[in-house]
């Protein structure tokens, strides 16, 4: 979805709050789904850009599946994260962003994401090297995490990754 | 025997290591052969989409075309994979089927055949079938079950004799990624789901996704709730002899709820 797709299709928007109502993450947000919507229309678009909406969307599906005009917001919010990037704006919610892009990182190193390394690096970056030490070494005396990476489709995986800048 | 091409994900192989395992071992005592894409790279998971949709598609769609290679549909058990391959399959306009395991139990396989093979009943084990945001969610022509209101494991469970109790929240949203970056909405969510099971109920929640198991065993604040696969609670009901070391690898251990029902 590109620019005008996303005009045209927010254009639709009826304010009916459908999305908003359903979304899981609501609370938390600074503009609701619909407002999001909303302040697109009247054209601040810089505002969204800023906003923690776009980086607390989990994707869940909840409201485009219950939209009446089928608007695709999990989808829209796809492109207004990739355009807040590109804009190099600052994430409202920086542990979200920066969590999403060492998660990246992972696969493009490895081809198959590794979640020891993940945690570790997140950890470092974050700030937040204590949280969840227990957790981490339970799940690491039961084997759920493995020390050494899998390596899957290296060469096809760095064109990819090439292609999708 | 049914063939099809196995996609695990890189939860199956790590984190969600119970769920292979119970897969595998549920699926050959149903006849089905599972052989796995070979070099099958990450789907992205949430990540992928999120910063880059176009990634995302193209790291799916190496997937499918080795998959078009060997020549049958994918089986995928992890919802959040299953979305991503499926999301890529629409926009690439793909021939590979991309299918849930659920979805291939329960149509292809079917529940005569399923309650066929159950040794002992697990009645008096009283779940809440948990499908969280992907399984149903966005609905296509051809989903394969309800979206508000799935009945799949439901009835899957049921065959295995268990209590199914019915409840609000089965497809409602676990928090999904932000179980790292956002840990106390992810708490927040989960805690409703556990607190809504109990509330209906149940003993524990039945899970098709690592990604939701791993966020509501870990996530869960003051309760101690089991949280199963559904195809650990297949294998039970098939009196496979496995299930112990699929449930020590648990971070909640359902071990005395099982052995206070004797199962
Ligand atoms: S549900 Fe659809 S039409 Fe209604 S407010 Fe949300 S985006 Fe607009
Ligand atoms: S996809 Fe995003 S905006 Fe839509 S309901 Fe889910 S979290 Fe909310």
């Amino acid at each position: 979805m590109e620019k005008d797709v996303i005009e045209s299709s927010i254009g639709k928007c009826l304010q009916c709050l459908k999305c908003t109502a359903g979304c899981p993450l609501a609370s938390w947000m600074d503009y609701k789904p619909n407002q999001i919507n909303r302040i697109i229309q009247m054209g601040d678009k810089d505002r969204v850009l800023h906003s923690s909406t776009i980086w607390l969307c989990v994707g869940c599906q909840t409201c485009v599946t219950r939209c009446p005009m089928k608007i695709d917001m999990p989808h829209l919010m796809d492109d207004l994260r990739k355009m807040a990037l590109k804009e190099k704006i600052p994430a409202k919610e920086p542990n979200i962003a920066l969590f999403h892009q060492l998660f990246l990182n992972s696969v493009k190193r490895w081809g198959r994401v590794h979640e020891l390394e993940l945690i570790g690096l997140y950890k470092l970056k974050s700030g937040q090297l204590f949280a969840d030490m227990k957790l981490g070494q339970e799940m690491f005396k039961k084997g759920k995490l493995k020390l050494l990476p899998e390596m899957a489709g290296q060469k096809d995986l760095q064109q990819i990754f090439r292609e999708c800048k | 025997m049914m063939r099809f091409s196995y996609y695990p994900g890189c939860s199956l192989h790590s984190t969600g290591k119970e769920y292979e395992e119970s897969t595998e071992v549920v699926c050959q005592a149903l006849g089905i052969e599972l052989v796995e894409i070979p070099d099958w790279n990450c789907c992205g998971a949430s990540a992928a989409h999120s910063l880059n949709h176009q990634l995302s598609i193209q790291l799916n769609s190496r997937n499918l075309l080795l998959a078009q290679d060997a020549g049958f549909d994918i089986a995928v058990p992890c919802s959040a994979c299953y979305h991503n391959l499926k999301q890529a399959k629409e926009e690439l306009k793909s021939n590979v089927q991309v299918r849930h395991l659920l979805d291939v139990l329960y149509h292809e396989i079917g529940i005569d055949n399923i309650r066929k093979m159950v040794k002992r009943s697990l009645s008096g084990l009283k779940v809440a079938p948990y499908y969280g945001c992907l399984i149903t969610r966005p609905p296509k022509e051809n989903s394969f079950d309800s979206i508000e209101q799935p009945q799949s494991m439901d009835r899957l469970l049921d065959a295995c004799g268990c209590e199914v109790m019915k409840w609000s929240y089965k497809t409602d949203c676990c928090g999904g990624s932000l179980s790292l970056s956002q840990t106390p909405i992810v708490v927040n969510l989960v805690t409703k789901l556990i607190n809504m099971a109990k509330q209906a109920g149940a003993d524990c929640i039945i899970t098709a996704c690592p990604m939701c198991q791993a966020n509501l065993e870990m996530r869960q604040d003051g309760t101690k709730m089991p949280i199963f696969y559904w195809t650990e609670v297949l294998g039970m009901a098939f009196g496979i002899k496995e299930i112990q070391s699929w449930f020590k690898k648990h971070l909640v251990s359902p071990m005395n709820l099982v052995a206070r029902l004797n199962l």
